[in-house]
């Protein structure tokens, strides 16, 4: 926690002892003096250069910006339920292991934590042209046509990526996409609104047997396969989408390396993935994708399909 | 069978077409299981989406500049509240 101006209060807290640092600092909040407290106290100047280099980038003028949520699921009983920690105890053995040069104890606490199990967001972008490239001119019931290449591959390889589920990532190689299809259907239309059903499917990383095999030699190699369905709605008479709701649901399998490694569960596990539109105007919606939070990234991520 | 080619057309346009990434494949190769179907649609995004109780932390509404924050902090006579992370936690999407 900090001031306006700047004083630091109650140090900076650890993931462990927030709450005790956040009471700390509030007691040194009401402790200063009112003239310190009181609004309008402190004058902000007006900010400094930045160096647009290092700068985040901005969501695209037009653009959309939808949210994405990655959630670990488990089967149980022929049913989906979100993971628990009981879904990794079986890497308890890992964090005992005194040889493993990773850190385990702190990742093992880390899957005792919900907050572990619970949705994990992204942000995905579009461009005004590429999203106004998903409308038909003239829609009919029961047309039909493929997804762009460029927002097919930026799904694929920014925003279906397992590791977003408990980590970080910069998404998929190009040569790790092995197939895939999104295919648009009109299947409403009236003056007011258009609806369109999407769907299709993604092969990304290694097959299945490839990264169980590799898991045998203590290999990193993974893969996830997911099915997509969704729904896009938009009013065609002001060319403004309404709805992008969007689902995915498949397997992932396999292992990564190094600290990644606690959140291996053998076999072929759920994941799900699902996209909504959201406002630009919510300053936390203007958080840029994960897979284009630097400006070495930004550049790939808008040149998919290229 | 695609019988509109609305999409083709304006994708060609934006010079994104002609890729090898996320071309058809084969059809044997499709991923495990069933395609989901309409009537799964509703309760899976349910089951993705947070859950009621679930990260009430993204309830607050964040700036993500310091300098608006200390605007906002100076105006109304409050502290700030500073939230980062690094690698896999980020604290309202990216690090």
């Amino acid at each position: 926690m900090v001031t306006a101006g700047g004083k630091q209060l109650g140090g900076a807290a650890g993931s462990r002892e927030d709450l005790l640092h956040l009471r700390r600092a509030w007691a040194e909040w009401l402790r200063l003096p009112e003239a310190e407290r009181k609004p309008r106290a402190v004058s902000v100047g007006e900010p400094g250069p930045v160096d647009s280099a290092l700068a985040p980038p901005e969501p695209p003028p037009g653009g959309l910006i939808l949210k994405q949520y990655y959630r670990t699921l488990a089967r149980e009983a022929g049913q989906l339920r979100h993971a628990e920690t009981r879904d990794f105890v079986h890497n308890y053995a890992m964090a005992k292991d005194p040889t493993n040069p990773y850190r385990i104890a702190e990742i093992a606490n880390c899957i005792k934590n919900p907050a572990f199990f619970e949705a994990h967001p992204d942000f995905a972008w579009l461009t005004e042209a590429e999203w106004k490239s998903l409308l038909p001119a003239r829609p009919a019931r029961g047309d039909a046509a493929q997804v762009p290449a460029a927002i097919r591959e930026r799904l694929f390889r920014f925003h279906l990526v397992p590791a977003m589920a408990f980590n970080a990532s910069n998404g998929w190689q190009r040569k790790e996409v092995r197939g895939g299809s999104l295919t648009l259907t009109v299947e409403e239309v009236t003056p007011e609104k258009v609806r369109l059903r999407l769907e299709g499917f993604a092969l990304l990383g290694a097959d299945c047997d490839t990264a169980q095999e590799k898991v045998r030699e203590n290999k990193r190699s993974w893969g996830y396969e997911p099915w997509l369905l969704g729904y896009l709605e938009y009013n065609p008479q002001r060319m403004q989408i309404t709805r992008f709701d969007v689902v995915a649901l498949g397997d992932t399998y396999g292992m990564l390396l190094g600290d990644l490694r606690y959140f291996y569960r053998p076999g072929r596990q759920p994941l799900g993935v699902a996209f909504e539109l959201v406002s630009p105007d919510v300053a936390a919606n203007r958080v840029p994708p994960r897979g284009a939070k630097g400006p070495r990234l930004y550049r790939p991520y808008f040149a998919t399909g290229r | 069978m695609l019988r509109t080619p609305w999409v083709w057309l304006q994708a060609m346009a934006l010079g994104g077409f002609v890729t090898g990434v996320g071309a058809a494949a084969p059809p044997a190769a499709k991923p495990h299981g069933e395609p989901i179907s309409s009537e799964q649609f509703a309760a899976l995004r349910e089951l993705i989406r947070p859950a009621p109780g679930e990260s009430r932390w993204a309830e607050i509404p964040w700036l993500l500049s310091v300098y608006e924050a200390r605007k906002r902090a100076a105006e109304e006579g409050k502290p700030i509240l500073l939230w980062s992370a690094g690698g896999g936690a980020p604290p309202i999407g990216g690090c």
